[in-house]
Formats: structure tokens, C-alpha cells, sequence
């Protein structure tokens, strides 16, 4: 804001130039004897002054017009000097041309943190828009010169009676009539200007007509619809008074509209540059939280920058899907959501409490701020979101294994093995029967033939034994363990078993682990081996130790590996050498 | 002998009916559920109820429940639970809630008419019986703990003999020992092993079989 106290200091000295003026004799001035009017005349062109600074590029032109307009004020027969009189004859039409040639675009802030590379993205109007406001600058300009130093030079006031006048220092012609012409000359020429600007302006609406009501509402078209307004006021002041007296003073009705207008100029074009003030004011608060900690997600970032509002920021994942940064799926349907875009890429949505209280383009400048966090974020809920899938896709496999297994067990059990067991009994029956015969060769095949059934019953109970886990369901984890080693031909030891019941995934996983460990483990007696199940504060820690000399195949194979991350665990290896030993690791909470 | 018999299989229901017939027993019921065989095993009061581990609903350890059922409501009917799993843990299971006339045998093992009719008289008896294959498996493990290691080949034998159910005079019978043999050895295993001694009483089949599993 500092930066404007040099136009304030212009703004005042220039005003308080004028109100002396319209002190010493304001029944002349333009803006007619009445008081508020002169008020009212002296506030347009100071806020001219400093909206056009605010606004800060072109930023000459408005502080320039403000000053014309001010000085217009001061050809008044009170005036404080020939110089000062002469200049205010010569300002008399400045503002038109320069309010006009304001419009040719709405001009960006300077230090906008949309940098200096956009300053030129905004197009001139091209096409018809364009041709009327050129013609509608140039007509005013022309009027402007015609009416300001022309006519100064073709008369001075002096020549017209105005005796106690200040002298006009550039009056060389002293001509009235020539001063009249072209004063005439000049209001027509104003009038065009001005009809030129209303052409531009509903042109340009037609152009808009998408979305006028927004374009009119917008801080562009307001400034529009201001600059025509008072170009309109100006010409038709004019226009009243052409058939009047050569001093061709407007009336002072038309003045007031004309003033009125370009306050609502000046606050159309102070809008956007409070806008980028604010927007700059959020994009340090971002700065700021992000250097506080780097660690600190885009989400607090930008809640910390957005005045305490509490945000979530989802992300587009490539497959259509919203997700958070730690790639979980998020739905955004029927939840306050602010889409923040760039170039037309939908690069994030930031999910608020309550309809949004933030201006678009605060939200706007401060994602760009955030923009590197935003992208880093987004790319690792993208990561995550495959990670998150393939991690579902994984357990759903392994519990489809499991199901099929525990199937496939029970299939074996109902069928083949039940099958056997009749058998069995009927060849029991049969060498009851064959015992009460005289002949003894019948027992004895029978029983071979039993002793048969007999090993294929053993051999397919290992083998369900294998597959399933029928204990589990029954006796839990420590008594499937145990019940596990027991029939197990691996000779180990079990230091440590949970008591407490475990989640039933987290169970199975365990179960799994030490059967893959016990059948990779094989038949040889590997002495010193162990297992030790332990609650290990939020985790179960599975810890086998084994004499590695009495091992056949690994026991720290991939498809171990698999199967615990599918429960969320992993495995790793530790005491490499005389103490060899797998530790697993899975959540159980 | 009056048997009752609870199996969702009706082909080894038949054959084990058949068996038990031959065997000179007496079925005196034949379900396949376990409400109509609990209501069966009161109207008939048999000596022996048989009941499958795995039963419907849930074919887990319907059948060790229902065997829970029968020797609280009928102490006067002994209890024998067929398995297909070699597991101690169920074995033990059932002989924790009534350390006497129970018996935990594979299923196929009473295929030998003889088997069945021994495992049935000794927990009419009172007595108890697990599988042979499972307590061997306990005691002939891999890598051994230091008390079992401490064991002679006799002792280890009788060991397994007792945590089968044997008493003590089943026991000399079987290996050709005195009886006073036996309890000797008995003793000695009790000292090696650091257990009380409690002899002449199933609850000693559990202890043995808590310190195998342990």
C-alpha cells in the first residue's frame, strides 16, 4: 500500500488545488453552485487518481484523467493564476479520451503473483470491438484537442467578456467565432466519440452474450458500462449546451452523471486489484505454512492460507477416481467442492465445510502457490491408489486361496476319506466273517488288503491335513500351532503362543507362515529350532529360529513373503549365522 | 451291550452298525443329527453312545459337545468320539471336561472288530482310551525336550501305554510285565517327568497328556 502514497500525495495536492478554487468562486464551477455536486466532483477525480495507481498498469492513464478532470475546474474566472487557468482551459475534454483509451484492457496488476508473463495473455479486442473503441479514443481525443487547446488558442475568456478572467497564455487568435466552431466542431465530434463507445460497449455485450449477465457484473464490465456511461454523460452535456453560448459549458446535470460514473469507474478497477492484494496476502500464508513444515500436507497448507477453513484436498487418479493423498478412494458427490483447474486440467478438489466463503481467484492463486505440493501429492495418490488396489487385489486372492483350500479340504474329508473309512469297516467285517472259516488264507489277504486302505487313509489324512486348517476354526491359533508341530515330522520347539484370540485373517496368515516354514523346513530333525508367537504392542511378531543345517528348502521364500504382506506383515530375515532366524511382523488391530 | 450311534455319513453308520452287530453288540440307535440323537440316547439309555467329531451345522466340534452332553446328562452312558484328525488337542479337549468313560479314537481304528470291542468294554469300564497313533506321535517326536530324552525305551513304552488309557494292569498284560514291574516304572516316569504321581486314576492320562502337548 505504500507504494500508492505517492499518487495520494498527487491526489491531494490536486484536489486541494481545486477545492481552493471552488472556494474562491464555485457558482462557475462546472459541476454547478451546488455544494455536494463540487463535493461530488472533487471525490470522482482524486479516486480516479488513485484507482488508476491501485490498478497499477496503464497506470497512467486513469491518474491522468483524474487529473484532468480536477483540472478542468480550474479555468475558473477565481482562478489562482494564468497557468493554472490556462491549464484547466486545456484539460477541459482530457478525461474522455483517456477514460475511453482505459477500456482498451482492463488492466492487470503489475506484481500479480501470476507474474509478468501474463500480462500480455489478455488479447487487444480484436475485430469490431476493437475498431469502435479505437475510433470511439480517437474521436474523443480529437474532441479533447479540439475544444482543450484549440480553443484556448483560438480565444481567450478575456475576449468574451469574462473581464476578470486570468489570462489564457496560449490565446494567440483571439477569435470568438472561431472559438465557437470549434468548440461546436468538438461537441459533435464528443457526441460521436460517445455513440462510438455505446457501439463498442453492446457490441462487445453481443460478443459476450454467452454470459452477459456475468460479463456485466464482472469488474471488466462494469468498468465498461462506466467509461460509456460517462463518455454518454459527457457528449450529451455537450450536446445540451451546443446551441448555448460560446463558453460551450456543459450542463451541470450531465457533469454530476459524468462524476458519478467514474467513481464507479474507480471502484471497478480497484476490485480486481483488492482481489490480487488478497490473493497475495493467501499465497504467503501458504509460503508460510508450507516453510513452517515442509512435511505439512497441500491440505493444511491451504487451510492455514484459506483463514482457518477446515479442507481436504482430493486428487483425479488416472482411472477416473477421486482420492485422498494416502490413495484412498473419495466421493465428492453431494459435498461442498472447490475445483481447482489449471489450463483447463482438473488438478485438484478441495473439499470444504459449508459453501465456500473464499474468493475463486484466491482459491486460484493460492493452488498455484501450493502448486508443488499439489503435484507431488497427486502424483503419490496416484502411486498409492495402485499400490491400495494391487494390495486388494492380492488379499483377494490369498482369501480366495484360502477358501479353496479350506473347499478342497472338506471335499477330501466328505469324500474320498469317508469312502476309505467304509471300506475299512466292511474289511473289518469281512475278516470277522473270515476268521470262523476253516480256510486261513482268507484273513491274511484280507488284511493286506485292509493294511492297503489303512496307509491310503494316513496318507490322504496328511495330505487334508496339508491343505486345510480345520483346527484352526476349533482350537484356535495356539492349539492349531500345536496340534501343527505335533503331527509335524520337523522336530521344533514352541517357546511362545498367543492366548488371546487374534483376528481371524491375522490367524490364518500366522497358521500359513509356520506350515510353509515347517514343510520348506522337510523331514530332517533340525535341532534348536523354534517358534515363538508374541503380542508385540499393536502387532503379532512371529519369530522362528532354525538350525540351518538341517534345512532343505528355504524357509524365507517369496510366496511366504506374499502371503504375509497380504495380511499387511512382512518378513524379514535376522541373525544371519549360527542363530538363523525369520521374523514376521503383521498388524493386529 | 446297548450302543447308540450319531454319524451324518449313513454308509459308515451302516457299516459301523454292522460291525457292532458283529461284534455281538446291540444298536440301539442310528441318527445323523445331533438333536435327534441326544433325544434318541435318552429314551434308550444305551451303555455306549459313538459320535462323530464332525457333525452338521458347522462340522467343527459339534461332535466333542455333544459328547460333553451325553456324559452330563447320562453319566451312566460312556462316551467314544471317532475323528479323522490325528489331534491331541481334541483328545484332550474331551478328556479335560470327564477324565473317565471317554475314548478318542481314529475312525477307521475300530474297522478290527476286536479293537472295538476292547476300546468299548474299557470305557464301559470307566476307563479311558486315545488313540494309539496320537499318543506315539506325542511321545516318538523329533528332537525331544530334556525329561523325555531322560526316558529308557521301557519307560517310553509304558508312557505311551498310560497316556493311552492303559491302567497298570492293562499295561503288564500288554508288555509281559509284573504288575509291581509296572508301577515301578510308573514311579520312575512320574520322577523323571516332575509330575505327581497319581496312580490307579484317569486324571493321570490328562497329566501326562498336558505335559506332552506342552
Amino acid at each position: 500500500m505504500t507504494r500508492l502514497l505517492p499518487w495520494a500525495a498527487v491526489a491531494a495536492v490536486l484536489a486541494g488545488v481545486t477545492v481552493s478554487v471552488l472556494r474562491l468562486r464555485g457558482e462557475v464551477s462546472l459541476a454547478g453552485p451546488s455544494v455536494a455536486a463540487q463535493v461530488l466532483d472533487v471525490a470522482a477525480g482524486a479516486a480516479l487518481i488513485l484507482a488508476g495507481a491501485a490498478a497499477g498498469r496503464s497506470k497512467w492513464l486513469l491518474p491522468l484523467a483524474g487529473a484532468a478532470w480536477l483540472a478542468a475546474e480550474w479555468a475558473n474566472p477565481a482562478g489562482p493564476g494564468a497557468v493554472l487557468f490556462t491549464v484547466g482551459l486545456v484539460a477541459f475534454l482530457a478525461p474522455l479520451p483517456l477514460v475511453l483509451a482505459s477500456r482498451w484492457r482492463q488492466p492487470l496488476p503489475d506484481d500479480s503473483p501470476a507474474g509478468p508473463a501474463r500480462r500480455w495473455q489478455r488479447p487487444f479486442p480484436d475485430g469490431a470491438p476493437g475498431v469502435l473503441l479505437a475510433a470511439a479514443v480517437l474521436l474523443g481525443a480529437v474532441a479533447a484537442v479540439l475544444t482543450g487547446p484549440l480553443v484556448a488558442a483560438a480565444v481567450s475568456p478575456r475576449d468574451v467578456g469574462c473581464t476578470d478572467c486570468p489570462h489564457d497564455l496560449i490565446a494567440v487568435a483571439h477569435d470568438a467565432a472561431l472559438g465557437t466552431g470549434l468548440a461546436r466542431l468538438g461537441g459533435l465530434i464528443a457526441i460521436g466519440a460517445a455513440l462510438a463507445a455505446a457501439t463498442w460497449l453492446a457490441v462487445t455485450l453481443a460478443r459476450v452474450r454467452t454470459q452477459p449477465r456475468r460479463w456485466l457484473t464482472s469488474p471488466e464490465g462494469m468498468a465498461g458500462i462506466a467509461a460509456t456511461a460517462f463518455a454518454v454523460a459527457i457528449a450529451a452535456g455537450l450536446g445540451v449546451s451546443l446551441p448555448g453560448g460560446p463558453a460551450s459549458l456543459p450542463a451541470p446535470g450531465w457533469h454530476a452523471v459524468a462524476g458519478v460514473m467514474l467513481l464507479a469507474l474507480a471502484a471497478a478497477v480497484t476490485v480486481p486489484a483488492l482481489r490480487a492484494a488478497h490473493a497475495r496476502r493467501v499465497v504467503a500464508r501458504v509460503a508460510v505454512a508450507i516453510a513452517d513444515d515442509p512435511r505439512h500436507s497441500a491440505a493444511d497448507a491451504l487451510a492455514a492460507a484459506l483463514g482457518g477453513m477446515t479442507v481436504s484436498v482430493a486428487y483425479p487418479a488416472p482411472d477416473g477416481t477421486w482420492r485422498d493423498r494416502h490413495g484412498q478412494a473419495v466421493a465428492l458427490a453431494g459435498r461442498d467442492v472447490t475445483l481447482v483447474t489449471d489450463s483447463g486440467e482438473q488438478v485438484a478438489a478441495l473439499i470444504h465445510d459449508g459453501p465456500a466463503r473464499i474468493d475463486p481467484a484466491a482459491i486460484t492463486e493460492a493452488a498455484a502457490a501450493a502448486r508443488l505440493l499439489l503435484d507431488t501429492e497427486r502424483l503419490e495418490a496416484g502411486t498409492l491408489a495402485r499400490v491400495n488396489d494391487l494390495g486388494t487385489a492380492r488379499r483377494l486372492a490369498v482369501e480366495a486361496a484360502y477358501a479353496a483350500r479350506a473347499g478342497l479340504e472338506r471335499d477330501l474329508h466328505d469324500g474320498a476319506q469317508q469312502r476309505l473309512v467304509a471300506l475299512r469297516y466292511a474289511l473289518g467285517l469281512a475278516s470277522a466273517h473270515a476268521d470262523r472259516l476253516p480256510e486261513r488264507g482268507h484273513a491274511a489277504r484280507l488284511a493286506e488288503a485292509d493294511r492297503a486302505a489303512e496307509l491310503a487313509l494316513a496318507s490322504l489324512r496328511d495330505l487334508a491335513h496339508g491343505i486345510g486348517s480345520a483346527t484352526l476354526a476349533t482350537e484356535g491359533l495356539a492349539g492349531a500351532v500345536r496340534t501343527m508341530v505335533e503331527n509335524s515330522p520337523t522336530a521344533v520347539t514352541i517357546v511362545d503362543l498367543p492366548a488371546e484370540q487374534l483376528p481371524e485373517q491375522v490367524e490364518r496368515a500366522v497358521y500359513r507362515f509356520i506350515a510353509d516354514f515347517l514343510a520348506a523346513a522337510g523331514p530332517l530333525p533340525a535341532p534348536g529350532a523354534s517358534i515363538a508367537v508374541r503380542r508385540s504392542g499393536q502387532d503379532v511378531v512371529v519369530e522362528i529360529e532354525y538350525g540351518r543345517a538341517g534345512m532343505t528348502g528355504d524357509p524365507g521364500s517369496a510366496h511366504l513373503a506374499d502371503r504375509l504382506a497380504a495380511a499387511g506383515g512382512q518378513v524379514r530375515r535376522a541373525g544371519l549365522g549360527d542363530r538363523p532366524r525369520l521374523i514376521a511382523r503383521l498388524p493386529c488391530g | 451291550m446297548r450302543v447308540a450311534i450319531v454319524d451324518d455319513h449313513v454308509l459308515l453308520r451302516e457299516g459301523l452298525a454292522r460291525l457292532l452287530a458283529e461284534a455281538g453288540m446291540q444298536v440301539v440307535a442310528s441318527e445323523g443329527d445331533i438333536d435327534g440323537f441326544l433325544g434318541a440316547v435318552g429314551a434308550s439309555r444305551p451303555d455306549v453312545a459313538i459320535i462323530d467329531i464332525r457333525l452338521p451345522p458347522t462340522y467343527t466340534d459339534e461332535g466333542l459337545r455333544a459328547a460333553d452332553l451325553v456324559r452330563e446328562r447320562h453319566p451312566g452312558t460312556a462316551v467314544l468320539v471317532l475323528s479323522q484328525y490325528l489331534d491331541a488337542g481334541y483328545a484332550f479337549r474331551l478328556l479335560q471336561s470327564f477324565p473317565s468313560g471317554v475314548g478318542y479314537l481314529l475312525k477307521d481304528r475300530v474297522s478290527q472288530v476286536a479293537v472295538l470291542v476292547d476300546a468299548v468294554q474299557r470305557i464301559v469300564a470307566g476307563e479311558c482310551v486315545v488313540d494309539p497313533s496320537i499318543v506315539s506321535r506325542l511321545v516318538n517326536r523329533t528332537g525331544l525336550t530334556e525329561p523325555l530324552s531322560a526316558l529308557t525305551p521301557r519307560e517310553r513304552e509304558v508312557l505311551e501305554l498310560m497316556a493311552g488309557g492303559r491302567t497298570n494292569t492293562a499295561i503288564g498284560e500288554q508288555l509281559f510285565l509284573s504288575e509291581r514291574t509296572v508301577e515301578g516304572n510308573v514311579r520312575r516316569i512320574f520322577d523323571k517327568l516332575g509330575l505327581a504321581d497319581t496312580p490307579q486314576d484317569n486324571r493321570r492320562v490328562l497329566a501326562v497328556l498336558a505335559f506332552l502337548r506342552a
